[in-house]
């Protein structure tokens, strides 16, 4: 996220309206609606309020993330949104079913600016825990089951008090205790605060360079007890300070353990390769991931990972200011290959700040398509609506040969922050929720007329949390399909735990095995779809591949 | 009858210079409100509005418009105004290059690559349409296309930067490395200091497996954007009316060595805008290239006054202390050198990682003789920029003499990648391994040097100090 004062040609891109030359081109055929803002009609009325007041405080402008938990374990998908505003403004939404909402509890705290949350089963009594990220004491909620939560961060020891962005539970360690880690944006305070000019000569938000205040994320290792450690100082972390705000942690090089990707804002992103023992290189510049193939650190806000070429390894997306191209980044084994121009997506998205982010199957053909919300940190001369920082959303189709291609949308205008993804009603289509700084969310229903079939894996540990880190192959057709169980990437947001598939017109999915991360595997052969699966680990290893322990 | 008299009202109304006819001349784009705009932008687009207005039929007119739209994050109302112009002026290729960039900057890219095609068909010899061509192509996804647009570019001016970028990223997205690699380095023999282009070197070499030939490299061009700005796009940047674009210009003619022109456009600027503190500081920078310190002390000191965590106006002030005196001078002069360590603390408690702040206050502590510390900060700095080679050997020479081998060789290094060919180098590196208590790796580094460059001064005393210290 950089501000102040771009560059003079900044794109004012897609969905403009009047002249015809200046409208990028939509595919004819998407032209269907894929996704529908039914917010008012869910039931979730959040309205997100970041104070303003004249003067331009950093944390207005990067805040909020949102995330999708089943808190009470009734098969749906519950909804939190985090509020910036100090005090209990975070709300979390009960999902009764078909897309509708009620409101559940507030969560939050008085000397706190809420941004991010993540969610994990940090105390192994299976179900899902929050963590909550904010300038501020972060909070640990744990899930006590029903739908009560308890905040338990002083116990659990990992009430960071930075400024907390991203944050993801992970397995750094190779035992069942999912670890944390947290990123932090800049070390800022309110009297640190400065006066910057947008591109009008009008006051805006500053970019985090003009403060020059980078920070060190954090680690901790979960100690099985409740109770969490401390382990940054020795993990290599300090080595590399930076201006996180995504963050993705997966075994990108196959090794076993699981590494760490940092987005992070006008500095160099960051891969931390797990070495074991909670010790980590930035590998990044090395790899080719650190900047992409302009050199220069672009404004890195959200990630996403996902085998896009079908090769079996895990390939990375960050998302980037208006006037930056996206960095896509295809993963060869060694090393990260950019290809963001051949993906196509080197011109539309360029005209957006792109913030919550995702490569999901929106209409089930198989291909991984893009959304991305978006909203505007500094003031342009062309609006889209009353709100100055407010852009349309975009969704990108994926197309056979690996590119993308837009897809009209129709919800109006907002300033997209925080996207999570999720199938919110179980009817097999993807979902989207996106937090709007000052506004009401878009709850993105998805209403593709055409989409294909489907599968969803719920896959746990035996203590029967979501298996986080856990992988799934299989085959489609003649395409080898992998995915993992992961909630913490997007834009400081928490997404569904379940993998999803998309099969097109194929109606079985072969040879489905499922990977947890401390090396178990399980066959699970053919599985039928249009249907969610539970998996479990076998109880012993005798079972493993011996059967179907999917239900 | 009818045909004649339709003839004759043609050329009346002069149908040959107006695309829509006989009839009304199109209404100039506006936008859709100008309530929010900053008085100057506001007052730039209504001028030019009002040109138009009043002689439609002028290109010149529509051109301001369309430049003054385009320069201030209007390219959609750009868009429009070249459009017009390309009716009238099917032949001009300038026109399609300006409706291409606008486009571009929409994000239509099939209107983009029309546009852009159509100033190549018409200007074929023109280099900076030929890349910014390749440039759309490869962003369209064809990238075997852009490679051969690129290389076209080349044909025309094999010396020119942003076609020799072009030409490389088309490679690497079309995946032919190995050819990447040829040109990179071909085009390195000719500019060793194109740091984008050890960047894309690195780039190559990785994608090739070759991770260590690529660290350097990479390292050396981190942070190296592409030159993406034509002739064109310069005709656009300058074109802007907006306080942003004129701050911009200001800064640019400082490093020009124009300053009196930047001081004037920074007057105008802190007139509009008398709280801004970084329009003060930049006066005051603009100031002091004219040569009047102490105007620009005093600014600096407003600035600082308007706004205390400005920590470029602290560093100003530290490099007031020790602008234009000797060496020798600031040796001996504790004051300055006290006063210019508090101005840059200060800048430091603002920015801990500014390598600009870092390598001066490291500089300061050189001159007062606390040289381990300006090591540590001096190898920061060195690190956080590369492209600075002076920087780079004062860094290099310290670190050595500090006995912090290891360090010194890692910044030699990344000077390695980007000078080759200086014999300098190869001295520090046989001076570095020579410290190591390695004379063996020192003296062959060494006789190698004198091999290539038998009459350098340099060289032949660091055998000489060889040979002396076995």
């Amino acid at each position: 996220m950089k501000r102040g004062i771009p560059l003079l040609l900044v794109c004012v891109a897609a969905g403009c309206e009047g002249e015809s030359s200046s409208k990028p081109e939509v595919a004819e055929a998407s032209r269907i609606t894929w996704l529908q803002n039914q917010q008012a009609e869910s039931g979730i009325d959040f309205l997100h309020v970041t104070g303003h007041d004249g003067v331009h405080l950093l944390p207005e402008a990067v805040g909020s993330g949102v995330g999708v938990v089943d808190l009470d374990e009734d098969g749906l998908l519950d909804v939190v949104m985090i509020q910036t505003l100090p005090g209990s403004g975070t709300r979390v939404y009960r999902n009764l079913g078909e897309g509708r909402f009620e409101s559940m509890m507030s969560l939050g705290a008085e000397d706190t600016i809420g941004m991010g949350v993540a969610t994990g089963d940090y105390d192994g009594d299976g179900d899902l825990d929050l963590y909550l990220t904010n300038l501020g004491r972060n909070l640990l909620y744990r899930n006590d089951g029903g739908g009560t939560l308890t905040d338990v961060t002083a116990a659990a020891g990992v009430g960071e008090p930075g400024f907390g962005a991203a944050a993801t539970f992970f397995d750094a360690d190779g035992d069942p205790h999912p670890d944390l880690v947290v990123v932090n944006y800049v070390d800022w305070t309110p009297e640190l605060e400065r006066a910057c000019r947008n591109a009008q000569g009008d006051p805006d938000y500053c970019a985090p360079t003009d403060y020059g205040r980078p920070t060190v994320d954090v680690l901790y290792r979960n100690n099985g007890d409740g109770t969490f450690t401390d382990v940054t100082a020795a993990s290599g972390l300090p080595s590399a300070p930076g201006t996180g705000l995504g963050v993705i942690a997966s075994d990108f090089d196959g090794d076993g353990r699981e590494d760490l990707f940092v987005a992070n804002d006008t500095m160099p992103d960051r891969l931390w390769h797990n070495l074991g023992n909670f010790q980590f290189e930035d590998v990044a510049l090395v790899q080719g991931c650190a900047v992409d193939n302009s050199g220069t650190a672009k404004a890195g806000m959200g990630v996403t990972a996902a085998d896009i070429d079908f090769d079996g390894d895990l390939d990375l997306m960050v998302c980037n200011l208006s006037g930056e191209t996206d960095s896509v980044y295809r993963n060869e084994g060694t090393h990260f290959r950019d290809i963001t121009a051949n993906s196509g997506l080197a011109v539309v998205p360029r005209g957006f700040t792109r913030f919550g982010l995702g490569w999901v199957d929106m209409n089930n053909d198989g291909l991984l398509d893009l959304f991305q919300a978006n909203g505007r940190v500094g003031q342009m001369p062309r609006r889209y609506s009353e709100d100055p920082y407010a852009e349309p959303d975009l969704l990108l189709r994926g197309l056979p040969n690996g590119r993308f291609e837009t897809v009209e949308t129709s919800w109006a205008a907002a300033t997209g922050r925080g996207a999570a993804f999720a199938d919110l009603d179980n009817d097999g289509g993807l979902d989207v929720v996106v937090n709007n700084r000052d506004a009401v969310p878009h709850v993105l229903m998805n209403v593709h007329p055409d989409r294909g079939h489907w599968l969803l894996l719920d896959v746990r540990e035996a203590a029967g949390g979501p298996a986080l880190g856990a992988t799934v192959t299989m085959r489609v057709g003649d395409r080898a399909i992998r995915r993992d169980v992961r909630t913490g990437w997007s834009y400081l947001s928490a997404n569904d735990p379940r993998v999803h598939v998309g099969l097109g017109d194929i109606d079985l999915a072969r040879e489905v095995t499922v990977t947890w991360p401390d090396g178990t595997r399980l066959s699970l052969g053919d599985l039928d779809v249009d249907r969610i699966h539970l998996v479990r680990p076998p109880v012993d290893q005798s079972e493993a591949g011996a059967g179907d322990a999917a239900d | 009858m009818r045909l004649r008299n339709a003839i004759l009202v043609c050329l009346v109304c002069g149908l040959a210079s107006m695309p829509w006819g006989c009839g009304k001349p199109p209404d100039p784009p506006r936008p859709e409100t100008t309530a929010d705009l900053d008085p100057s932008l506001k007052e730039a687009f209504a001028t030019a509005l009002r040109a138009v207005e009043e002689n439609p039929g002028n290109d010149r007119s529509w051109q301001e418009l369309g430049l003054t739209y385009h320069a201030n994050a209007r390219p959609d109302l750009a868009a429009a105004c070249y459009e017009v112009l390309v009716a009238r002026n099917p032949g001009d290729a300038r026109v399609h290059a300006l409706r291409a960039m606008a486009l571009d900057d929409v994000g239509d890219r099939s209107g983009r690559l029309e546009s852009m095609r159509k100033a190549v068909e018409h200007d074929p010899r023109n280099v900076e349409y030929q890349w910014q061509l390749s440039r759309y192509q490869l962003s369209d996804g064809q990238a075997d296309q852009a490679c051969v647009t690129a290389e076209e570019a080349r044909s025309i001016d094999g010396n020119n930067v942003q076609a020799a970028h072009a030409l490389a990223h088309a490679l690497l997205e079309a995946e032919q490395d190995a050819r990447a690699e040829t040109v990179l380095k071909a085009w390195l023999v000719k500019q060793p200091g194109d740091l984008h282009a050890h960047h894309l070197l690195g780039v190559a070499l990785r994608n090739q497996g070759r991770a260590l030939s690529a660290r350097g490299h990479v390292a050396a061009g981190m942070g190296s954007g592409p030159d993406w700005h034509g002739a064109e796009s310069r005709v656009i940047e300058t074109w802007a009316r907006g306080p942003q674009a004129l701050r911009t210009r200001g800064l640019a003619l400082v490093d020009a060595g124009e300053a009196d022109q930047a001081v004037t456009i920074f007057n105008h600027l802190v007139s509009g805008y008398p709280d801004d503190a970084t329009l003060v500081l930049n006066l005051g920078m603009a100031t002091a290239a004219t040569g009047d310190s102490t105007t620009a002390e005093s600014l600096y000191e407003q600035a600082v006054r308007m706004d205390p965590e400005l920590d470029i106006a602290h560093r100003q002030l530290a490099g007031l202390e020790l602008r234009g005196r000797s060496e020798a001078a600031l040796r001996g002069d504790a004051d300055a050198l006290g006063q210019a360590e508090a101005h840059l603390r200060r800048a430091q408690e603002i920015a801990p990682d500014s390598a600009a702040t870092n390598a001066l206050l490291g500089r300061v502590m050189v001159l007062q003789g606390r040289t381990a510390e300006a090591a540590e900060l001096l190898a920061k700095a060195s690190i956080a920029n590369p492209g600075d080679l002076q920087l780079g050997f004062s860094t290099a020479n310290l670190l050595l003499d500090e006995g912090r081998h290891d360090d010194a060789m890692s910044i030699i290094e990344v000077m390695r990648v980007l000078r080759p060919d200086d014999p300098q180098l190869v001295v520090l590196s046989a001076a570095v391994h020579s410290g190591r208590g390695d004379l063996e790796t020192a003296r062959t580094l060494l006789q190698q040097a004198q091999r290539r460059w038998p009459r350098h001064p340099g060289v032949k005393a660091a055998i000489t100090d060889l040979e002396a210290s076995q």
